[in-house]
């Protein structure tokens, strides 16, 4: 049990040494973006993971994302306002707006949810590229979004904001861990399996849903404003269902089962498989289309619900053993 | 143009819109109501019975009667392989029966593309010409497609009540366990029931093809419409989809024209979420679970 512990702790030692030692050893620019980008994957796989937790999965994760990155946008590039403060408002942004959805929509089975979160989502970001298209950009989006800064130094090369994005994954990577070990965690994992019996032990579905629903969404603006200040960017298409349904694929292929291994093994996974798939040109996205199929053709579960068992004969032969010792 | 022929174009305008959604969301309906699969990738269905009718109709001439029929055939087939392969594996886990066709619309879309291209392509019309009444022109092709939608609406009507195959469809989506007590072959009939989807989303293909034009992604828009109008209509209800068409048609006609593209959306995405919040079981949906 101690060793298996202290194995634990020295593998997440080297990972986090790896991370961050990154920017040291990568070798070129181009490497640090992606791995930058992996992480805010990171954190919107988590945060949909927890939403999705209720058996409420969402097909609007993106357009959340959205509105983080709109608002973020707006607050410093309207309104003066600091990035330190102007993250965190877009995350509760998102939060808020999450509750006109996530409110009404409770009741809602999981074919039923999954078709209203894109309704609303499509609702939402046909809304951004039509409306005051003198300050959001219309469909050409916001520019000139500027990167954070504490005092004098400002997050401009790739490394700094490597280190802000990691600080970021780490932090909510972390929120979660908590939040799934709460008893909060708990009561949404017992809705998610089996919600009438949940509600049979009086535990009241509707308020435990729009937290994780709020909660998730708030992640996912947060997560906007990282990619928005990252981008010095906003552009509406960034946050279209596609993004959502990729999040989506994160989290089934990591696995179900695990909130938190899950959703990082499969955004780390995925995302380096589709710039691997990148190579392919024209046939990267039937690529992803064919792994994805044959995943989850043969592996539902994703691969934190994997049971790797002995091969049959290895087994038989450790039977043969104990008769022979008896 | 004056009011009342504003009015008319607008009300024709919706009519054909309703149609074509009606026309896609027949062999939805068939596979989400009854078997409760969402298969998102209904909309390349639809795109492939397109593409068969450029090969066969445009290309080589065959008759248009004929190619239906094929289309209908080949990628029936086709349903029926995707489903024995895909659905089956994951029956009752909604969320990974729709991962995965999300995923065959990607192959679907992108292996389209690069074995016949991704430029669109035109089929001409098999009705050519127009039809004057109420002082305006209506062109005979579209025509023709609102009547047939009307005519498989009211033989699907007939098919899902009082056919053998529709029936046991039905006690199956009520109570699988139940059916198969009942000497229902779960697993067959929903097979089939997913080739008989699939024939007719390929039979609205073919039916749209030269209204609108063939290309890999010409289905994925109206996948989300056909679920609209299911969920509008109530989802299981033949005639729900029919009003449901109805009313999706010629909202988004006035709310385009009048307004803009943009809100005709909004609106016909607003009016999903307000049914599903607030009656669920849609406009013309039988209450139960």
């Amino acid at each position: 049990m101690v060793s298996t512990n202290r194995n634990k702790l020295i593998a997440c030692a080297v990972v986090g040494l790896l991370m961050v030692l990154f920017p040291v050893y990568a070798s070129s620019p181009y490497y640090l973006y992606v791995v930058t980008l992996l992480y805010i994957n990171v954190i919107l796989a988590v945060s949909l993971a927890l939403l999705g937790r209720t058996g409420q999965w969402s097909f609007a994760h993106a357009a959340f994302m959205g509105i983080g990155a709109y608002s973020s946008a707006l607050l410093t590039t309207q309104a003066g306002v600091s990035f330190w403060l102007a993250l965190p408002i877009a995350g509760v942004m998102a939060g808020i707006v999450s509750i006109a959805i996530g409110y009404p929509a409770i009741r809602l089975k999981g074919t039923q949810f999954i078709l209203a979160s894109f309704a609303f989502g499509a609702i939402v970001m046909q809304i951004f590229p039509n409306i005051r298209t003198d300050i959001l950009g219309g469909f050409s989006g916001m520019i000139g979004v500027p990167r954070p800064s504490i005092g004098r130094f400002e997050f401009n090369s790739p490394a700094s904001y490597y280190y802000l994005l990691l600080v970021a994954m780490l932090f909510t990577v972390f929120v979660m861990h908590r939040i799934h070990r709460s008893r909060f965690g708990m009561v949404l994992r017992a809705i998610g399996e089996k919600d009438s019996l949940a509600e049979s032990v009086g535990i009241n579905i509707a308020r435990y849903r729009v937290l994780a629903f709020a909660i998730g969404c708030f992640f996912a603006g947060m997560a906007g404003s990282l990619f928005a200040h990252f981008n010095r960017s906003v552009l509406p298409t960034d946050y279209l269902y596609m993004v959502s349904f990729y999040v989506l694929v994160y989290v089934v292929v990591g696995g179900l089962g695990t909130p938190i291994a899950g959703p990082i093994i499969g955004a780390a996974l995925l995302f380096s498989l589709v710039q691997f798939l990148g190579k392919l040109g024209p046939y990267e996205v039937l690529g992803y289309g064919l792994v994805l199929l044959v995943v989850m053709r043969f592996m539902p579960r994703g691969i934190t619900g994997l049971r790797i068992s002995r091969p049959r004969f290895l087994k038989e032969k450790q039977g043969a053993k104990v008769h022979a010792a008896t | 143009m004056a009011t009342e022929e504003l009015a008319t174009r607008l009300l024709f305008n919706g009519l054909v819109l309703a149609s074509v959604y009606i026309l896609v969301a027949m062999g939805l309906t068939l596979v989400y109501s009854i078997l409760h699969i969402v298969n998102f990738a209904h909309g390349e269905i639809f795109m492939l019975g397109g593409l068969v009718a450029y090969y066969l109709f445009e290309q080589l001439h065959v008759s248009y009667l004929l190619t239906l029929i094929a289309a209908m055939v080949l990628v029936g087939c086709l349903g029926l392989i995707m489903e024995r392969l895909f659905f089956r594996p994951l029956r009752g886990r909604f969320f990974e029966s729709l991962i995965i066709s999300l995923a065959l619309i990607m192959v679907l879309q992108q292996s389209t593309g690069v074995l016949a291209g991704a430029k669109p392509k035109s089929v001409t019309s098999p009705f050519p010409g127009i039809v004057q009444a109420f002082g305006l022109t209506f062109p005979i092709d579209k025509l023709i497609v609102i009547a047939i939608s009307i005519i498989l609406l009211i033989a699907l009507y007939f098919f899902v009540k009082r056919s053998r195959l529709g029936q046991a469809m039905r006690a199956i989506s009520l109570d699988p366990e139940a059916a198969s007590l009942q000497g229902v072959n779960v697993d067959n009939v929903s097979t089939l029931g997913f080739g008989v989807g699939c024939a007719l989303g390929a039979a609205a293909g073919v039916l749209m093809a030269p209204i609108l034009y063939v290309d890999p992604f010409v289905g994925a828009g109206y996948v989300m419409k056909a679920f609209i109008i299911i969920v509008l209509g109530g989802v299981g209800s033949v005639p729900g989809v029919l009003l449901g068409g109805l009313l999706l048609g010629e909202v988004e006609s006035f709310a385009g024209t009048l307004a803009s593209v943009a809100v005709a959306q909004i609106i016909a995405f607003g009016m999903m979420i307000l049914v599903l919040v607030f009656r669920p079981r849609g406009l013309l949906g039988r209450a139960h679970q």
